[in-house]
């Protein structure tokens, strides 16, 4: 077993769990904490493949003994300027150095990487994340995405109820179209916005680390399950069993879409029908570890040592 | 051509929309910037032949769009000026997020697919261009500065190449081996030889390889329009 390289910030509770694991087992390992990245450096060579030596104060790292990286950076400026870096200072340029050769080693690498970038961007659109869904075999909710009043007023009028929700992958609380929206629904004219039915269901929250699933089911009223507690709406968590069919097709979904690690969001509705909304790429999987006592860390851990 | 446009996804400081203009004014319809946050948009999820465009303020069915080409890599909050300054960041998301759902979703001849990266293509790190030119055979150019450079310009397998066919040779064999119905090849001279410097999917246009553009888009929409 090579190296495990962990990249992020510290107090991000993702990047801790693993690195509390790795540290928990003694196995080799290397984290490279943003905060203190600046006085890091990288050297890459590429050609068919991709050599290079990461510098560190006290200790140099032949990439070629990395065997697998668990990267979840933030901005580095942002990370810095929290620090009290200014954004034209010498350790923001430092960083961002850095931070270019990271993201080319991530992508050409022969080492396993939880994930790479490449990998991680889909979600960066949920309508096209959600046609690659489909073509796994998971259904998806019926979807609007207009900047035309008309189209949309005809979609909600079709719907018994519908939701809508940013196109992005920027964060956005997913909410029932009621009164208040249909009084703005004019406004649509100058943004694209997504609508889409609402499908009445229990959510399940699916881990997909390698081979393995781990999943968890969601109780709750509210429409984005993600809010209930900052709305004071009750919320149950706990571990649930996957019928074989649907965790295969949740491995086969991660890797089509080239991930390791993914965080799956799915609705089975009381028919029995299976939905799929959203796959995170990057996911914040302590909440659920904690909520529904899975090992997920030490899962993420197995992936990144038995290389 | 049969009626239907070639929807060109363009800036208006784009040097290629005019020359695709001039070659075919009637053919060409621009979506502008402007274009992106006007009503009648629609992208409906498993049905593209429901979805609508914009261009110049007109809304365009889908069946009436023969060809897409995009030059917008992605949409820079500060370009939305008609947009309030205080919504255009999430504004800008969230086009952009329109943007490669309706590209990927259409299935006429579409020149690259849409990355989440970039609308016209992969925007790929230098590193991966670089793996990927070896891997297909070009020889690379060494850190430092070059001599000269030169641009090889890949539309459907024609190479559009100033310099050696050997250049045009190594450029396909690139393009072939992502997949890119369109790609730019930078090349670099260092010690009288030239090596692969870069890539960029969404190459400068002169007149011939926009008219390769032109001839690819109505022969394959008239092709799609024979099989259906």
């Amino acid at each position: 077993m090579g190296c495990v390289v962990l990249w992020g910030q510290s107090g991000d509770a993702p990047f801790d769990a693993v690195r509390a694991e790795l540290e928990r087992r003694g196995a080799p390992h290397l984290a490279l904490v943003q905060e203190r990245c600046f006085e890091a450096s990288c050297e890459l060579r590429v050609a068919e493949e991709v050599h290079g030596v990461l510098r560190l104060p006290d200790r140099a790292i032949d990439l070629d003994e990395v065997s697998a990286a668990y990267p979840r950076p933030f901005e580095s400026w942002r990370v810095l300027g929290r620090r009290g870096h200014a954004a034209d200072s010498e350790a923001v340029r430092r960083a961002a150095s850095l931070d270019h050769a990271l993201w080319g080693w991530l992508e050409t690498t022969g080492a396993l990487v939880v994930n790479r970038p490449s990998a991680m961007t889909s979600n960066a659109s949920k309508p096209y994340q959600a046609e690659l869904i489909r073509a796994h075999g998971f259904s998806i909710p019926d979807t609007l995405v207009t900047t035309d009043p008309e189209a949309a007023r005809a979609f909600i009028a079709r719907h018994e109820a519908a939701v809508y929700k940013s196109v992005s992958g920027v964060r956005s609380i997913v909410s029932r179209v009621g009164q208040d929206a249909m009084a703005r629904l004019d406004d649509v004219g100058w943004c694209p916005t997504q609508f889409q039915a609402r499908i009445p269901g229990v959510d399940v929250r699916v881990h997909v680390v390698g081979e393995r699933v781990l999943a968890c089911e969601i109780r709750s009223e509210a429409d984005d399950y993600r809010y209930a507690r900052i709305r004071g709406i009750a919320i149950e968590v706990k571990q649930a069993e996957l019928p074989p069919d649907v965790a295969e097709r949740c491995v086969a979904l991660a890797r089509g879409l080239g991930l390791a690690l993914s965080g799956i969001d799915l609705r089975r509705t009381a028919e029995g029908e299976w939905y799929c909304f959203e796959v995170n790429p990057s996911p914040g999987f302590p909440y659920y570890e904690q909520a529904a006592g899975q090992p997920i860390a030490a899962a993420v851990a197995d992936l990144l040592t038995l290389q | 051509m049969n009626g239907r446009c070639l929807l060109l996804f363009a800036r208006d400081s784009d040097p290629a929309l005019e020359l695709l203009r001039a070659q075919a004014p009637g053919y060409v319809r621009q979506v502008a910037l402007a274009d992106l946050s006007r009503p009648g948009w629609r992208y409906a999820a498993g049905k593209p032949d429901d979805a609508r465009a914009v261009s110049q303020g007109q809304v365009i069915e889908a069946g009436d769009i023969g060809a897409v080409l995009c030059r917008i890599g992605g949409v820079a909050p500060a370009e939305l000026v008609e947009i309030r300054p205080v919504d255009r960041a999430y504004a800008a998301a969230e086009i952009n997020a329109f943007l490669l759902a309706w590209l990927a979703q259409f299935r006429g001849p579409r020149f690259n697919a849409p990355t989440p990266w970039s609308l016209c293509g992969p925007a790929w790190h230098e590193a991966r261009w670089t793996q990927l030119a070896a891997r297909a055979g070009l020889p690379l150019a060494p850190n430092g500065n070059a001599a000269h450079s030169v641009q090889a310009t890949v539309i459907a397998g024609q190479v559009f190449c100033d310099a050696s066919p050997e250049l045009a040779r190594h450029a396909a064999r690139l393009a072939r081996a992502c997949e890119l119905a369109m790609l730019g090849v930078r090349f670099e001279q260092h010690g009288g030889a030239w090596r692969f410097a870069q890539a960029d999917s969404c190459p400068a246009l002169d007149a011939q390889s926009a008219a390769a553009v032109l001839r690819f888009a109505a022969a394959m929409d008239e092709s799609r329009k024979w099989a259906a």
